[in-house]
């Protein structure tokens, strides 16, 4: 091989490896966000707190 | 000195960032900083494709050093926030240090990977061979391992406490550990030349690639951080309720959190 | 001063005590250095005609294999000695700083590896005919160096690790790339040794003595921040 391919080589997987890494980060703390209110975050969590839940209410007289 | 164990010890950035306004500027700002780190990284492309000069000795393969060098650079920068975050857990003892920790170790250990293989290629292209125990190909296979351990090992304990201290002493040692292994390789024979001359257009190629390479480095900490503690507040909700956000800056600020 | 002083050496006192009366690890260690050594042997195999089949540069590397793998066992077996018991939790009552008790269970690491070395070294030297006879000296003193910062962080480890599941190969994996830069130093030391005319390399005494002292001030400092009974 070249010279040159090896420097494109290098460069690719360097890249890719570094960007693959933090396209995989944003997602997952993307999709951690978007995760149905409850248990992710403090916000979410003490506004399910003040709403009577289904149980309570099927257990109240 | 408080050793007050909190397990969901909030950062911070969290404390800050309560009100749903500010949430939403930040949340800019990070799209704002990904944005630009994406089209920095474009434009050092080009300047390295359009711009910068072929070296007359080495040929096309000498390029692989604008990436191999600001990666190696940004490496030691995130091993040494493993190192602060590791002191900062075992001085103050709340978790949000530890999950500093966790996400710089991990962007260490991939910075020092993309370090080996850029290294690798260059050693294939100018060397004939993909490895020998060259001072610096040593240097930087120990640092990969170092880190790598370092976040093979954490899974493994299963008191969060326990995990954060002892991954808090390694993380310490192991920092401290760099620049012993730095002279020690020193004394491994170098055949090698040491010294690259850079022509001042190949100097300013090599400066263009420092900002992105280091601001990837530190979005991928935020970012992986960021992750760190969702997960781990989520966990301490599964368990028991988790003090109000007001309780949070109350704590922060009497903890006093840099 | 002289309280402290004394107070380890009761310390160092009680766990060779113990350890003579049991003689449990010792010889767990001593066992797995041998098969280490003679693993190592069959794989190199027999010189043949050539006359010696391994040089010192390599004996270096057989050496610390074994005492790596027996030393991170002698850790763990003499950590698990205070955790029998509740033994730990008596100790941590007893109005001794715990630096004391670091260093204490450092020189009692350390009495034990240095036990394994005196039984293992002389049979690699049989088994591998190294020509040790010409460096004595030089090898005790890169022995010694490489062996106090290896204990200090394995003891400092052991400690740490010893209420987790944390234990066997995985303290093996926490300890040994920490303890890289001895084994770097160690060999390449050894190399210039063998080399014809090769001399004690300074720079390397340097650099063990340095890896020495960062090893004892980081375990010394943090040693009561790990030690949970």
């Amino acid at each position: 091989m070249t010279g040159q391919a090896y420097l494109l080589l290098a460069y690719i997987i360097g890249l890719s490896l570094l960007w693959g890494y933090a396209a995989a980060l944003l997602l997952s703390l993307r999709a951690a966000r978007q995760r149905p209110p409850g248990a992710v975050d403090g916000e979410s969590r003490r506004q399910s707190a003040r709403a009577p839940s289904i149980t309570q209410e099927r257990t109240a007289p | 000195m408080n050793r007050t164990p909190t397990l969901t010890g909030h950062g911070p950035w969290n404390a800050r960032w309560g009100t749903v306004g500010m949430q939403r500027l930040s949340a800019h700002l990070v799209r704002a900083y990904w944005l630009v780190t994406a089209a920095l990284f474009v434009a050092v492309i080009l300047m390295l494709v359009l711009y910068t000069p072929v070296d007359r000795g080495m040929g096309p393969v000498q390029k692989i050093f604008y990436l191999h060098l600001p990666v190696a650079i940004s490496g030691f920068l995130a091993a040494f926030v493993v190192f602060i975050a590791s002191v900062g857990y075992l001085w103050s003892r709340s978790m949000w240090w530890d999950d500093l920790a966790a996400a710089a170790g991990k962007v260490a250990v991939l910075y020092c990977a993309v370090i080996l293989l850029t290294g690798m290629f260059w050693g294939r292209s100018a060397w004939g061979v993909w490895w020998t125990w060259s001072p610096r190909l040593t240097f930087s296979l120990v640092l990969f391992l170092l880190y790598a351990v370092y976040v093979l090992i954490r899974p493994t304990i299963d008191s969060a406490e326990r995990r954060a201290v002892i991954c808090a002493v390694y993380g310490i040692i192991a920092f401290l550990d760099v620049p012993l292994v730095y002279l020690s390789v020193r004394l491994i024979p170098d055949i090698h030349p040491s010294s690259i001359s850079l022509e001042p257009a190949m100097r300013l190629s090599l400066l263009a690639w420092f900002p992105p390479v280091v601001m990837l480095m530190a979005g991928m900490i935020g970012t992986r951080y960021a992750l760190n503690r969702r997960l781990r507040s989520a966990e301490a909700g599964r368990f028991s309720e988790a003090p109000s956000a007001g309780a949070a800056i109350r704590v922060s600020a009497a903890g006093g959190h840099p | 001063m002289t309280t402290t002083l004394g107070r380890i050496m009761l310390l160092v006192a009680k766990d060779l005590r113990i350890e003579a009366r049991g003689r449990q690890t010792i010889a767990i260690v001593l066992v797995l250095g041998i098969l280490i050594i003679v693993v190592l042997g069959i794989g190199f195999g027999s010189p043949g005609s050539s006359g010696q089949p391994v040089t010192g540069f390599q004996a270096t590397a057989i050496l610390w294999v074994a005492y790596f793998f027996g030393g991170v066992l002698c850790f763990e077996k003499t950590m698990d000695v205070e955790r029998r018991d509740d033994a730990l939790a008596g100790l941590l009552m007893t109005p001794v700083d715990r630096g004391a008790i670091y260093v204490a269970k450092l020189l009692t690491n350390l009495t034990l590896i240095a036990g394994l070395t005196i039984v293992i070294t002389p049979l690699a030297v049989m088994f591998f005919r190294f020509d040790l006879a010409g460096h004595a000296g030089a090898f005790v003193a890169i022995l010694a160096l490489g062996m106090v910062g290896f204990a200090a962080i394995g003891t400092l480890f052991a400690a740490a690790a010893s209420s987790t599941r944390l234990q066997g190969g995985l303290l093996a994996m926490l300890v040994f790339p920490l303890c890289l830069p001895v084994v770097i130093v160690s060999t390449q030391m050894m190399r210039e040794l063998f080399l014809p005319g090769g001399q004690l390399s300074m720079p390397g005494l340097a650099l063990l003595a340095g890896f020495d002292l960062m090893a004892l001030t980081v375990g010394w400092l943090v040693f009561e921040q790990v030690l949970e009974p």
